[in-house]
């Protein structure tokens, strides 16, 4: 398979001129409408106080404006983009290439038209078929820039979706194994990230020194720092957390270097504040990832009368909460610590036995003072509505109310998920009330 | 267990109030535990067990001479005024068939002592084999060679070597003295054991003769040479390789899981990541895999604490002396200690 501009052909198992055309089609309404869903939700977000500095997360959070631009500049000047689809690809190795990594997930609701044509109704997740209609349609600007995406696949969701890409685009599937607890797992999984490291080296014609990857991984070792300083505010209330979701959002596309400086100078403004609800229901965020703009639920949560003090997303806190602590500066020290990095502490649903996802559910709940805790499932995301089921005997073990909230890519469930959010953050309070 | 829904509901809304400007910064832990203990390390070379200069400062005294220390500081330090458990042990086994061993029991209690509160603290802290496994360690790292990867298993079996290598020396040391035996041949070949292989004989030994403390005609064993020379090349491919294998190791190590010093962790705030093995020098799993019981200590552990040091969750790890919280993890960015500012 060839670079897609060297013009070369490719075999098309999914795709065929006609889906290409309508997909097309499609490409001008997509865009229009993930223009006005982010919008509308940027204007709900701007309607409560909020800090000075959110106006630069805002400003970035446009996928056709800014820094598609800037990246579109980088690749005319040379430089490559590569996409990702998931948390689990090492931004870190991407960028010691001197490249720079996207992640390609989608939460673009118009986008899922064009995948339906072409899967029919699969049961998909929305996520996937949205990341998939956003590529078929060519309406994101940023992923049409990508080289080459890397696929792991932690779901069957993701794992197909990185078969239908390479229809479109140069893909490299990472095998996720599905139990973290042996060590032949692990061993396997660092086998992929190696694996990673020379297929990248191959492309680039670029041996990956030390040197370069070390730089790279403290490049992110700032941005973790600037994460979790910025965690601790959060936890505090003194920021609503749709604002805190769309700075962890930004580090799927932003200059990571740029983001960290703007989270810490997001943190200087709100340290010493006060929480900005203190009335407000403390409510954690979990389940299967929120992705810019399908701000449904967070926006949900809190005009409903909560505020989201900590999230366990994998578009959320997960993206920069765990560090990296590199023991030995050597290649493979560095590839082995960022394996785990990515593999351990995560709490994806697709590990099993994922008893680390409780532990540190029931951990941040405890850490943070939240409430209750929302688990948001998107319709056909199968893994974390079973890990929902488990997580709810683990919290009413604990006394902990949860909700799980099922939700697709539109706005047709808005009303009914709103009623049952309202009567969740109702009872928070009323149980408040009763026991102090 | 279960936390009653009152508390947790109301507890939060003080949370806010306590974590203010000044507290979030001042409770920042600024040193390194790895550096404290390189200190404490070269402190104890100089002044302490190994007793470079103990001697001079100290001069030489009966009393301290038979306080034994529970780690391998050698008999041959040329300053040190006194030296470790396990030489007194094999004189008294060699010497006491007579006596029917009565004389073993003054160090055996001095060393219980010793040992009963602090485990194999001795070993990370003050040993003097521990300082070059260190320093070397360090060395390693600069020249960018990765250590081997110990397999759990094949950690323990090491591990349980050491406890055959102290049976061996104070078995043979035994049939040398014990008149049954007959094996008064064998004492010009092997006198001795631990004498003739301790590496720390000959490391220090040519360094006080380097810097003129040792007269230069002071006798090394060949052994001991050949025994250092593999101590320090085990050093560029394991990490405190010795500590798993040393006999002195080997007899703290039967108190070191009772010891007062405890490694604690609050498993509702692990994350799993694995660091704590990672950089484990003795590759113990426990520390990382253990879900429920918080009491993580070890009968392996050396105590070195390197867990704590990179532990990136806030008092998931800690150190308890006697029920006293001593020091707790607390993320850091890695970046903050190679200079690089944030």
């Amino acid at each position: 398979m060839k670079d897609a501009s060297g013009g070369a052909q490719r075999v098309q198992r999914y795709m065929n001129r006609e889906l290409a055309e309508g997909a097309a089609a499609h490409r001008d309404r997509i865009r229009e409408a993930a223009a006005a869903q982010a919008q509308k939700h940027i204007a709900a977000m701007k309607a409560l106080a909020r800090p000075k500095a959110m106006e630069y997360f805002d400003e970035m959070s446009d996928h056709f404006g800014t820094r598609a631009e800037e990246l579109r500049k980088f690749k005319e000047a040379g430089g490559k983009v590569i996409g990702s689809l998931c948390y689990f690809a090492p931004a870190e190795i991407v960028a010691a290439f001197g490249a720079v990594p996207v992640r390609f997930c989608s939460g673009v609701y118009e986008a899922v038209h064009p995948a339906n044509d072409l899967l029919g109704d699969a049961g998909l997740c929305p996520l996937v078929k949205s990341t998939l209609g956003l590529k078929m349609s060519g309406a994101s600007p940023i992923l049409e820039l990508c080289d080459l995406v890397i696929v792991p696949t932690p779901c069957d969701a993701k794992l197909k979706l990185g078969e239908i890409l390479q229809d479109m685009v140069d893909v490299h599937l990472m095998n996720m194994p599905a139990v973290k607890t042996t060590e032949a797992g692990r061993q396997s999984w660092i086998g992929e990230i190696k694996g990673l490291v020379a297929m990248l080296e191959k492309r680039f014609g670029q041996k990956l020194r030390p040197h370069m990857l070390k730089k790279s991984i403290q490049t992110y070792q700032r941005a973790q720092a600037a994460w979790r300083r910025f965690s601790a505010l959060r936890k505090n209330g003194a920021i609503w957390g749709r604002d805190a979701l769309l700075v962890a959002q930004l580090t799927f596309f932003d200059d990571i270097p740029r983001w960290t400086q703007n989270v810490q100078k997001l943190c200087d403004e709100l340290e010493g504040r006060g929480p900005v609800a203190p009335d407000a229901a403390r409510v954690m965020l979990g389940g299967s990832p929120i992705i810019w703009p399908n701000w449904k639920v967070p926006l949900l949560i809190e005009e409903s009368g909560g505020i989201i003090i900590a999230d366990e997303l994998c578009s959320g806190s997960r993206t920069m909460y765990d560090p990296v602590v590199v023991e030995e500066w050597t290649l493979d020290g560095m590839l082995v610590a960022l394996a785990e990095r990515y593999m351990m502490p995560c709490t994806c649903p697709s590990f099993s036995p994922n008893l680390e996802r409780e532990q540190n559910m029931l951990g941040k709940i405890r850490e943070s003072g939240a409430e209750g805790m929302v688990f948001h499932v998107l319709r056909g995301c199968h893994l974390n509505s079973l890990d929902a089921t488990k997580a709810s005997r683990t919290l009413r073990e604990q006394r902990i109310p949860m909700l799980k909230v099922e939700s697709e890519y539109d706005e047709g469930d808005l009303e009914q998920v709103r009623t049952r959010v309202e009567a969740f953050i109702e009872m928070i309070k009323a149980r408040r009330e009763s026991s102090g | 267990m279960a936390v009653p829904a009152g508390t947790m509901a109301i507890a939060p809304t003080a949370a806010p109030a306590q974590t203010g400007k000044g507290k979030a910064k001042s409770r920042r832990r600024r040193f390194k535990i790895a550096d404290m203990r390189i200190l404490t390390q070269v402190f104890g070379l100089i002044f302490g067990n190994a007793m470079l200069i103990g001697l001079p400062l100290f001069g030489t005294s009966n009393i301290l001479r038979h306080i034994y220390l529970p780690n391998a500081s050698t008999k041959f330090f040329i300053y040190a005024p006194t030296y470790a458990t396990l030489y007194k042990v094999q004189d008294t086994v060699f010497s006491g068939w007579n006596s029917s061993y009565i004389d073993l029991l003054v160090p055996l209690l001095i060393f219980v002592t010793l040992t009963i509160p602090l485990g194999r603290v001795w070993c990370a802290w003050l040993c003097p084999l521990g300082l070059p496994q260190d320093l070397l360690t360090r060395l390693r790292r600069r020249l960018g060679v990765r250590h081997l990867e110990i397999a759990p298993h094949h950690a323990d079996f090491i591990h349980s070597l050491k406890y055959l290598g102290l049976a061996v020396i104070v078995f043979y040391t035994f049939a040398l003295g014990a008149p049954f035996f007959d094996l008064k041949r064998m004492w010009n070949a092997l006198p001795v054991p631990y004498e003739q292989f301790d590496p720390n004989r000959a490391l220090y030994t040519y360094l006080q003769m380097a810097v003129g403390l040792a007269p230069p005609s002071t006798h090394v064993p060949i052994m001991s040479v050949l025994v250092t020379i593999l101590f320090i090349g085990t050093c560029f491919a394991a990490r405190r390789f010795w500590c798993h294998l040393c006999p002195q190791g080997a007899m703290m190590s039967l108190f070191n899981k009772t010891a007062f010093v405890r490694l604690r962790k609050d498993p509702d705030k692990c994350t799993h990541c694995r660091i704590c093995y990672r950089v484990c020098p003795m590759e113990i799993l426990n520390v990382y895999e253990q879900r429920g019981s918080s009491d993580v200590s070890s009968e392996k552990c050396v105590h070195c604490y390197n867990c704590v040091d990179n532990c990136p969750e806030d008092g998931c790890l800690s150190v308890e002396l006697l029920g006293k919280k001593v020091v707790e993890s607390k993320y850091r960015c890695q970046c903050d200690e190679s200079g690089v500012r944030t």
